[in-house]
């Protein structure tokens, strides 16, 4: 009878109201911020892999590149681990699951790098300092409000500008117009 | 009790999601023993399945509201079975975290493989004591699919792993008890594992 006890036992603490359902508003909410999350980290690596292509674009390859790389990386295992709370990716072997997210962020990300998206807040930037992508920009491409960085068609490699010892101070010409 | 005869699982849900306790006592009459047998073989202990069957259907009554009745609820009690059991069994001793059959299964299910009802009939109840050799994944399957007879899709959705890896794993631990049967003097023949007891 240990079986019968079980359902009684359960119906027990329901009725006693030691067990509540949890509102439905709560999965919704919880659904919600998984996609949300979700695409928040799709976003950053977005953000980060066309970030990669405009800095060597501007500067050419600095050591500041390998921590956006490594965070691009984060993000993409970010998105990929959320995604697979959805069926959509469940179902599917994590490999196509990890090559459709990398595809589809290499995609996006191509598409905003052909856009002037990254030249307007490299523009913007030099003007205006906003904490996190002020320097962000000073690091990866060597602009600042004291280095104005312009866009060349023949863009040259620009100095080191010195990412650790406060960001675009130091290196001489930074692409100075 | 008699109200509830006619009405399917996910209308019993239904009902619960509405307040109705009695429906949902019914869902527990109708799955308390499958989900314990489950259990019992999962976790092996002589008090624990009691207390985990109790765990898994407190669990299904406080998330009821975030079950989509338009799906099959039998995959969804199942899926709070498994990460009761998966809970109880880390604490013990931890769990594998990654399986490269997920990552890429490589096999090809065709429609024997997912339906073989037929098969699922031979599976004979004295091959129990093999699958208690096999490693926590392959066990899993194992059971879910002779024992609780859950179809691959259902399976996929319970572990939420792709169905080709379902495939993998019961193909897999088919193999592995049969190696198993024959070193304790069963035999398998025909795809099919018989034991000589």
């Amino acid at each position: 009878m240990q079986t019968n006890n079980i359902s009684q036992k359960v119906i027990e603490k329901i009725k006693a109201g030691k067990v509540k359902m949890k509102p439905k508003a709560l999965f919704v909410f919880q659904a919600i911020a998984l996609l949300f999350l979700a695409i928040v980290a799709m976003v950053f690596a977005v953000f980060g892999t066309s970030f990669i292509g405009f800095a060597l674009k501007v500067k050419g390859y600095s050591p500041f590149l390998i921590a956006i790389i490594l965070a691009v990386a984060l993000f993409v295992v970010l998105a990929w681990v959320l995604s697979k709370k959805f069926p959509a990716f469940y179902k599917k072997p994590l490999l196509l699951g990890l090559t459709i997210i990398l595809i589809s962020i290499a995609m996006v990300s191509l598409a905003v790098f052909l856009t002037p998206f990254h030249q307007k807040i490299m523009e913007y930037v030099q003007v205006n300092n906003i904490p996190i992508i002020s320097p962000l920009y000073q690091c990866g491409c060597g602009c600042s409000t004291s280095h104005i960085c312009s866009l060349p068609k023949e863009t040259k490699p620009q100095p080191s500008c010195g990412c650790s010892g406060g960001g675009g101070q130091a290196g001489g010409s930074c692409g100075v117009e | 009790m008699e109200e509830f005869l006619g009405k399917t699982d996910e209308q019993l849900a239904l009902l619960t999601q509405q307040g109705n306790v009695e429906a949902f006592g019914f869902l527990i009459e109708k799955y308390q023993d499958k989900i314990k047998k489950y259990v019992r073989r999962m976790v092996q202990g002589p008090d624990e399945p009691n207390d985990i069957t109790q765990n898994v259907f407190l669990k299904a009554f406080e998330n009821i509201k975030g079950f989509d009745t338009k799906q099959r609820f039998s995959p969804w009690v199942y899926r709070i079975a498994h990460n009761e059991t998966v809970n109880y069994l880390k604490k013990k001793k931890p769990l594998p975290l990654f399986d490269f059959d997920v990552f890429l299964p490589r096999y090809n299910i065709d429609k024997e493989d997912i339906e073989n009802e037929a098969e699922k009939k031979l599976f004979p109840p004295k091959i129990e004591e093999f699958i208690n050799e096999l490693n926590f994944k392959q066990k899993e399957v194992i059971l879910l699919y002779y024992f609780q007879e859950l179809s691959y899709q259902e399976i996929a959705e319970v572990l939420k792993i792709p169905i080709a890896t379902v495939g993998v794993r019961i193909k897999r631990a088919k193999e592995a008890i049969k190696e198993i049967a024959s070193a304790k003097g069963g035999s398998a023949s025909g795809g099919k594992i018989y034991a000589n007891k």
